[in-house]
């Protein structure tokens, strides 16, 4: 049908034509189809006409004086002194920015590539396959080792730490009396250091010292130990992981590392939250509250729909944040990442290959954290289109 | 006729199914009001508890740290923690400020590496304001050709990850020989492109009349900017000031990567170890008990040193960080 | 559902400290029988919204009883007090769909999904928007939106409707006649309605009782032409009527009322200051009349004229007088005579603007 939202407004209030449910999933996929094609082409088409259009001229002086040549050319030259402004930061790009993606997309592809010297053995996929295969000879972190951390990490910390700010903002709202002492205690672990905290965060874990008078085996083992249970090395050299095949997955550091994270994101999220919360007109609670809707019909029905793009940006950023993860795990785990890089993060990857000197696997690694970024990107501008708005 | 909403007589609706005594054992309103009460006074006092058990979490770090700065070694490693001293070893301090660590690349005091990281920090907001401001003008207000292509590219350059950008910069910096140097910690940071958007789009909800007006009243494209623009945007350039500072310093990597230990930054020194030292003078806080093993309470006095100065900002500008914070993230 | 309020009082504390705490409503006794549609009338800031909260629970009295037929429903939580209320602005839920909403309540009080079906595709068939459903509220022009919300505060079968300025957002011809579909609707149901208006007009049309409040006070309460025909006092005549009544300087002497020079009427009250209230319909042109304006112009309307003109005594700039537009007027006359009719003419104290009665 060719109903859009332009002329809905202004339709009249006879109902849309019913048809046959399976026809009609077909007739809708088909508007979709096409209002994708359409979308797609006037942006384009806008796009080059927009660069071809000859703009009006502002400057036309029809009376006047005729302007001798050395004025139209001051003039001229002055109508482009924008560029001027723009050079520094212009040429800044070029040399930090431009060059280096282009940069990153050959050098990739050279074999046994040195940066320094610029030498490489020739062209192919050679290094993304070591990379892919662990193959990199120098005894540095391992590129699939490295993703799953990423991705585990970020997978469970960034839904869980998003739910508990959702909570929290709740619970703020709800409450009047030093809500904004509480505000500024909870947005306190946003300014930290990450390497500074992530050493304090360590220590709870750490089991320290050897000697029966200088000992303690962290603050989470005692209060652990209230409970009966055994003090785990969570951090330490003999920390408990489980292998698969070649993978590690050295649990206990993820759930330190996945504590710390919670903790670190959650000022942001509650400020994101808590601010969008406020903005929400105070009818729609009084309308439900009529309506008879409990506390969590509320929360559930009402407030978490309304602050939706809220909640899917802090998705989004968050997720983009923890593919990017690195200062805090060496603040957790030490420069090494964990024992043998098994707390390695993708960025920790890049690094670590730097380090070794090791060019030509760092940009093979680097440009494979973009296009998975990338697809990341991708997907969740195929989510948000499909999410409306409101006003 | 809907059969739900039909009057049996002229004045009684079929409804009034609502039993308003809202109980079993008849009405009584003031066991209603007490009951109510007593269940609004609950669900208050379980969210305070709620939320201060979260502001407690969020606090017991920087106060373990704290602590801890000021412990002894052995009070710190006691199995039963202590959650306030014994006794304050102020020395900690001292002694952290008098340790020359790692001597293989040359050794750097928590007063050079203080240094640098003021300057570094100043240097490339200062200059990285003034590129921001310059930039987000032309953009808003100048008309050139190619404006909106230029600006289309940079925005483009927000979706590409910075990591992308660090092998091939470290490469460069080697090839320009900039390696232990302020300049190579500066300048590839001083655009950023995502506050050149958001100063933009400041610039941009200023209305046209006023320049106008200024025009008018004689002023200068240039005394326009200064005297208009960013009196009028000074929250958001507060807000950028202080970010782009924190950012500068809790930068970590590209120091670690490009430079040597007398010209890094606080937050690569404080991932060193901390040992008690012998001092030229003979003072050591053990007397060599802990050989070099790495001390915690030392490193968390190195930590005090680091967050500290973030805290005390936070104190006296949280209107400004807060509401950067939040700006970036609505608008992002 | 009978209501009744007993010397309603809600007190705002003041926002500054010192200041003044508000009295947004003061001692307000009312009693609104069963199956009638009651209009609040008052300029803004009477405290007719607050009533309104009041009634619904969203607001709770600072002193003073409400009372739903028998029961006393003055602590009684918002959701157990069976009303349903119509947003000035709808608060429908964005989110959902017009059928998502009108449902939202019957959820909450755990309906069964058939019953709750058909009882919400009653309630839009009641409003006329049962072809709507699947839209979202945005997607909806403001008398559907109105409608929808209509639809939700009555799906959960009410006892008490309350609507809190439901014209206010809707333009000039979706007034009349949504104006007219709430009043089919009270009538088709039943429900005892109470709304709230600024609007004269919209209340007098509608009501079958209709309450007039200033600065939390009630003023007077009754079928809209009984009000119309005999004010308790000058802000009530005034506030009643398009156009509004004049109002004259005046005073009773020796049992005549004067207006300037002219005697006016003749009464049997003491000897005072007074307001002399005269309707603009209240006029009878006659060349041998007790009260003489200057005329300024002449509007012809069709149906009847309005004689625009001016008096020293007058209280507004303008005094206005509606006549048969038979009536041969002369041209160009500079002044004007005119007999008064007396149940249009009403005198207030001048002191307390109270009627004399």
């Amino acid at each position: 049908m060719e109903e859009n939202k332009d002329n809905i407004d202004s339709m009249p209030e006879t109902p849309p034509k019913k048809h046959n449910r399976f026809v009609q999933y077909f007739i809708d996929l088909g508007a979709r189809i096409k209002g994708w094609f359409v979308d797609k082409y006037t942006a384009v088409k806008d796009f080059f006409v927009g660069l071809f259009q000859k703009k009006p001229k502002e400057e036309l002086v029809p009376e006047g004086p005729q302007l001798s040549r050395g004025e139209k050319i001051r003039r001229g030259l002055k109508s482009q002194s924008g560029w001027l402004f723009v050079a520094p930061a212009l040429i800044l790009m070029a040399v930090f920015t431009f060059y280096p993606i282009i940069a990153a997309f050959i050098n990739s592809f050279k074999q046994g590539y040195s940066g320094m010297t610029g030498r490489f053995n020739g062209w192919g996929f050679d290094n993304f396959v070591r990379v892919l295969k662990g193959d990199t000879g120098t005894g540095g972190a391992n590129f699939v080792q490295c993703l799953v951390n990423t991705l585990v990490l970020t997978f469970i910390s960034v839904p869980l730490s998003t739910l508990l700010a959702l909570l929290i903002s709740v619970a703020l709202n709800s409450i009047k009396k030093v809500q904004k002492a509480y505000q500024t205690i909870l947005f306190l672990p946003y300014l930290t250091n990450a390497l500074a905290m992530g050493a304090v965060f360590a220590t709870f874990f750490k089991i320290i010292g050897t000697a029966s008078n200088t000992e303690t085996v962290g603050i989470v083992n005692i209060i652990l130990g209230w409970f009966g249970i055994d003090p785990v090395d969570w951090v330490g050299l003999n920390s408990p992981h489980w292998q698969i095949g070649s993978l590690s997955i050295p649990w206990a550091k993820y759930i330190v590392a996945i504590i710390y994270e919670i903790w670190s994101g959650l000022p942001f999220k509650i400020l994101i939250l808590f601010s969008a919360m406020q903005s929400i007109n105070k009818q729609y609670y009084d309308a439900a509250k009529v309506d008879g809707a409990s506390r969590w019909t509320i929360l559930w029905h009402i407030t978490a729909p309304m602050i939706m793009p809220q909640i899917s940006y802090l998705l989004v950023t968050g997720i983009m944040g923890g593919m990017k993860q690195y200062s805090a795990i060496v603040g957790l785990f030490g420069v090494t990442m964990g024992q043998d890089y098994d707390m390695g993060t993708m960025v920790g990857y890049l690094y670590n290959y730097i380090e070794l000197g090791q060019t030509g696997y760092a940009f093979a690694g680097s440009l494979m954290l973009f296009i998975i970024i990338m697809i990341i990107t991708w997907i969740n501008n195929k989510v948000t289109k499909k999410r409306t708005t409101y006003r | 006729m809907p059969k739900f909403f039909k009057k049996n007589n002229a004045s009684e609706a079929v409804v009034g199914k609502w039993d308003l005594s809202a109980g079993d054992e008849g009405f009584d309103a003031e066991k209603a009001k007490k009951r109510d009460k007593v269940k609004h006074i609950v669900k208050e006092v379980l969210v305070y508890v709620f939320l201060t058990l979260c502001a407690l979490l969020a606090f017991v770090p920087f106060y373990w740290m704290l602590m801890s700065s000021v412990k002894t070694e052995m009070e710190f490693r006691e199995s039963v923690p202590t959650f306030f001293p014994h006794e304050f070893q102020w020395k900690n301090y001292w002694m952290i400020f008098h340790q020359v660590t790692s001597t293989t690349s040359g050794g750097a005091s928590f007063g050079q590496i203080l240094i640098n990281t003021l300057v570094v920090g100043i240097m490339s907001t200062l200059l990285g304001l003034v590129i921001i401001i310059i930039t987000a003008y032309a953009l808003a207000r100048m008309e050139f050709k190619g404006k909106n292509i230029l600006f289309a590219i940079m925005l483009a350059t927000m979706m590409i990850p910075g990591e992308l950008f660090t092998v091939s910069n470290y490469i460069t910096v080697a090839k320009l020989h900039m390696n232990n140097s302020y300049t190579v910690l500066i300048l590839p940071f001083l655009v950023s492109v995502y506050y050149i958007y958001l100063l933009r789009n400041n610039f941009m909800q200023i209305p046209n009349s006023l320049y106008q007006a200024a025009k008018v009243d004689g002023l200068s494209d240039m005394g326009y900017l200064i005297k208009v623009m960013i009196p009028l945007t000074a929250p958001t350039l507060i807000s950028i000031t202080l970010l782009r500072f924190i950012g500068t310093w809790n930068s970590y990597i590209w120091p670690r990567l490009v430079n040597t230990q007398p010209w890094q930054m606080i937050t690569n020194w404080v991932t060193g170890g901390f040992v008690d030292r012998m001092q030229p003078d003979g003072f050591s806080l053990y007397g060599g008990y802990f050989g070099s093993t790495p001390l915690d309470s030392l490193k968390m006095a190195a930590v005090c040193m680091v967050s500290l100065p973030l805290l005390i900002l936070f104190i006296f500008c949280r209107k400004y960080i807060m509401r950067g914070v939040s700006k970036s993230g609505t608008k992002g | 559902m009978k209501i009744s309020i007993q010397h309603l009082t809600k007190i705002f504390p003041s926002r500054t400290k010192g200041g003044k705490a508000v009295h947004a409503v003061e001692d307000m006794n009312i009693e609104i029988p069963s199956g009638q549609l009651v209009g609040l009338l008052g300029p803004s800031g009477c405290g007719k919204s607050t009533t309104l909260f009041m009634l619904s629970g969203l607001e709770s009295p600072s002193s003073g009883k409400i009372f739903f037929d028998d029961q006393d429903v003055t602590t009684l939580a918002a959701e157990k007090r069976g009303i349903g209320l119509v947003f000035q602005n709808y608060a429908l839920y964005p989110h959902m769909t017009v059928e998502q909403n009108i449902r939202f309540p019957l959820d909450n009080m755990r309906i069964k999904k058939e019953e709750g079906n058909a009882r919400a595709l009653d309630a839009a068939r009641l409003v006329q928007i049962e072809d709507l459903m699947a839209r979202k509220p945005h997607e909806l022009s403001g008398g559907q939106q109105q409608r929808v919300a209509i639809a939700r505060a009555l799906v959960k079968m009410p006892n008490v409707l309350l609507l809190d300025e439901p014209l206010s957002n809707l333009d000039a011809r979706l007034r009349l006649q949504t104006r007219e579909e709430i009043k089919r609707i009270q009538r088709t149901t039943g429900i005892t309605t109470v709304f709230v208006t600024h609007d004269q007009e919209e209340a007098m049309s509608i009501c079958d009782t209709m309450v007039v409040m200033k600065l939390g006070v009630v003023q007077q309460i009754g079928a809209p032409q009984d009000i119309y025909d005999d004010p308790n006092n000058l802000f009530v005549a005034n506030f009643l009527g398009t156009p509004p009544i004049n109002i004259f300087k005046g005073r009773i002497e020796g049992g005549k009322v004067y207006i300037g020079d002219e005697v006016i009427t003749r009464t049997s009250f003491d000897d005072r200051e007074v307001f002399v209230g005269i309707r603009p319909e209240g006029f009878i042109y006659d060349r041998a009349g007790v009260f003489t304006l200057n005329v300024d112009h002449i509007e012809v309307m069709g149906r009847d004229k309005s004689v625009v003109s001016t008096h020293e005594s007058s209280t507004k700039p303008t005094v206005r007088c509606i006549i048969d537009s038979d009536v041969a007027l002369p041209p160009d006359a500079e002044k004007l005579k005119f007999n008064i009719k007396p149940y249009k003419l009403f005198l207030f104290d001048a002191e307390t603007e109270e009627r004399l009665r």
